[in-house]
């Protein structure tokens, strides 16, 4: 469980998430969701304690985040950041092995190459990573972040180059271990899919937290419209259904 | 890959063995096998001055300056996840080709050892300025420009001592200097060496899990527990003194920091870590190949080191430029 209370970031003079207070619950899956500039990346990297400008309380399961040293931190939990850059030629085992900390050799190659199966890539193990496509060498960073473990999986929109199919298929694989007793905070811009997959929507807007809540509740008519500009209605199985024909003018 | 890593290190350590005894019976007094002979059971008789005061010690620093630049340029590409990063960028060898000048103006440099320790020197106080630096600053961008900074300011400098020169032997004589050679060096300059790598022994192991996880990133590296602080500190620490003590010993020296560990990566090692050891050891054979060809040359003594490692090197990094903006279009 994660506890956040009164947290301030700042970015040079700008403040990009004001006087935010949450609570993560541990076996769900949390979606944030916000406009471009909402603050969605900066309060993931809040939560896994990258930035130091910061302020406010957060505590890992009463722990305070900033008592915790860097090693207890990444046993915690992991993060895989917006940016996909891999700097050097690594085979893909090789990228999903350094997920692997606290294993050495076979054990970890064997651990990599089961995480490759959860990504639909375990014949592409011993492939360099720079023949991937994009969203091949996507489904490695994920697999990667799997591989540690972690009881906390911080995910800054994982399904950047995914195709549809694994859009969803990444979103099932961590629904199932949130269900395992992990908890997943997960930033994503495709509010369809985090309205079905999501145990919990944080709707972020300038900083603020504007709405949390079930899906349902949180994408209330009046969110959607001033957060999103757009208006939408829920049909079964959390399917929302955007309506383009209705959008009204910006803070309408 | 641990495998395949011990096995190219071993063959590229067996090669600079052997280059390095071949190298012994290489030089301008032709010495027989009698002469070997006598040499080795009389250390002080003049064939065994040869061997052991003049030969040994040329090849110890050629092989000990090539294995500075190599492990320094590995680590520095590797901090900087950079392929085009080799010692030299961050400044220190301005530095000490700076303080080699100063002690050759001041006319010191008939004093044994007083030009490499003045380019020590100078070297060590750049590293100081880089450490406060990276301690504050741990970013890799910033580090750069540092680097281009502190390179800008000894090559100004430098040319104010060319300017200020005394004559032109002095001018001539700081020239020679920096476009680098090991020639007549001693068993200091080879114990400065030995020192150079024993830092790197004692720091390198420091920087396995932090260049590793640089491989995807700052942020991924840190939210693994990595100290980005630390580890750019001790990646700093080392290629400085390695650059520096390189420069002290044997003058500029082009071209084998970047080309080394590009060499090892083309033999199939890609992981950061990993290609540090066998980028010194592939560093140790090009400079004492690069040295042998010298000696073999017929006009052996017009050819300054430095200038024929550029030489080679410089085609190959037009080659890695050409082949590095290939993969960006």
């Amino acid at each position: 469980m994660i506890d956040i209370h009164n947290l301030d970031i700042d970015m040079g003079r700008a403040r990009v998430v004001s006087n935010l207070t949450a609570r993560f619950e541990t076996g769900r899956l949390h979606a944030i969701i916000g406009p471009n500039g909402a603050g969605k990346t900066s309060l993931l990297k809040a939560v896994c304690g990258l930035l130091p400008s910061a302020t406010g309380a957060i505590r890992l399961d009463g722990h305070d985040l900033t008592a915790l040293s860097l090693r207890e931190r990444a046993r915690l939990m992991a993060y895989l950041p917006q940016e996909r850059a891999i700097a050097w030629d690594l085979k893909a085992i090789e990228v999903v092995a350094l997920g692997c900390a606290d294993l050495s050799g076979e054990d970890s190659l064997k651990h990599a190459q089961q995480q490759l199966e959860v990504m639909g890539l375990s014949d592409k193990a011993e492939t360099s990573v720079f023949s991937l496509s994009g969203g091949q060498r996507a489904r490695v960073l994920l697999a990667r972040l799997l591989a540690t473990e972690a009881k906390i999986y911080c995910l800054d929109e994982p399904l950047t180059a995914l195709d549809p199919a694994w859009q969803r298929r990444v979103l099932e694989v961590f629904k199932s271990r949130a269900a395992q007793g992990r908890t997943i905070i997960v930033s994503l811009h495709d509010i369809g899919l985090a309205a079905q997959f999501a145990d919990d929507l944080w709707v972020l807007d300038h900083g603020r937290l504007v709405a949390n809540g079930e899906p349902e509740a949180a994408l209330s008519d009046e969110v959607l419209r001033q957060v999103f500009n757009i208006t939408g209605t829920f049909a079964e199985g959390r399917n929302l259904r955007i309506d383009p024909q209705a959008l009204p003018e910006h803070g309408a | 890959m641990r495998v395949k890593s011990l096995s190219l290190a071993g063959g590229l350590l067996i090669s600079g063995l052997v280059l390095m005894g071949a190298l012994l019976i290489v030089g301008d007094v032709p010495l027989s096998g009698a002469d070997y002979i006598e040499a080795i059971t009389h250390p002080q008789s003049l064939n065994g001055e040869i061997v052991w005061g003049i030969r040994l010690p040329r090849n110890l620093c050629a092989w000990g300056v090539g294995a500075m630049l190599g492990v320094a340029g590995a680590v520095m590409q590797g901090l900087l996840r950079n392929p085009l990063a080799e010692p030299g960028i961050l400044g220190v060898s301005s530095g000490a080709g700076l303080g080699a000048s100063v002690a050759i103006v001041l006319g010191v440099g008939l004093v044994p050892f007083a030009v490499e320790a003045s380019a020590l020197l100078v070297s060590l106080m750049m590293s100081a300025v880089l450490m406060a630096f990276v301690a504050r600053f741990p970013d890799r961008q910033a580090l750069i420009l540092l680097g281009v900074g502190i390179s800008s300011l000894c090559g100004a400098l430098m040319a104010l001592v060319f300017n200020l020169s005394p004559s032109p032997v002095t001018t001539t004589e700081i020239l020679g200097w920096l476009m680098g050679s090991v020639e007549n060096r001693s068993w200091q300059d080879a114990a400065l060496c030995v020192a150079g790598l024993a830092v790197a022994v004692g720091l390198v192991p420091r920087l396995r899990a932090g260049l590793r996880l640089l491989t995807l990133g700052e942020e991924t590296a840190q939210s693994m527990g990595v100290n980005i602080r630390h580890v750019t500190l001790i990646g700093v620490i080392t290629a400085s003194v390695l650059a520096g003590l390189s420069v002290a010993v044997a003058g500029i020296i082009g071209f084998v920091g970047l080309a080394a560990p590009h060499f090892v990566r083309a033999l199939g090692l890609r992981d950061p870590y990993g290609v540090i050891w066998p980028s010194g050891l592939a560093g140790g054979v090009m400079v004492l190949m690069a040295d042998g060809l010298i000696r073999v040359m017929p006009a052996s003594g017009d050819i300054r080191l430095g200038v024929l490692t550029s030489l080679i090197g410089a085609p190959l990094f037009a080659l890695i430029a050409y082949k590095s903006a290939k993969s960006w279009a």
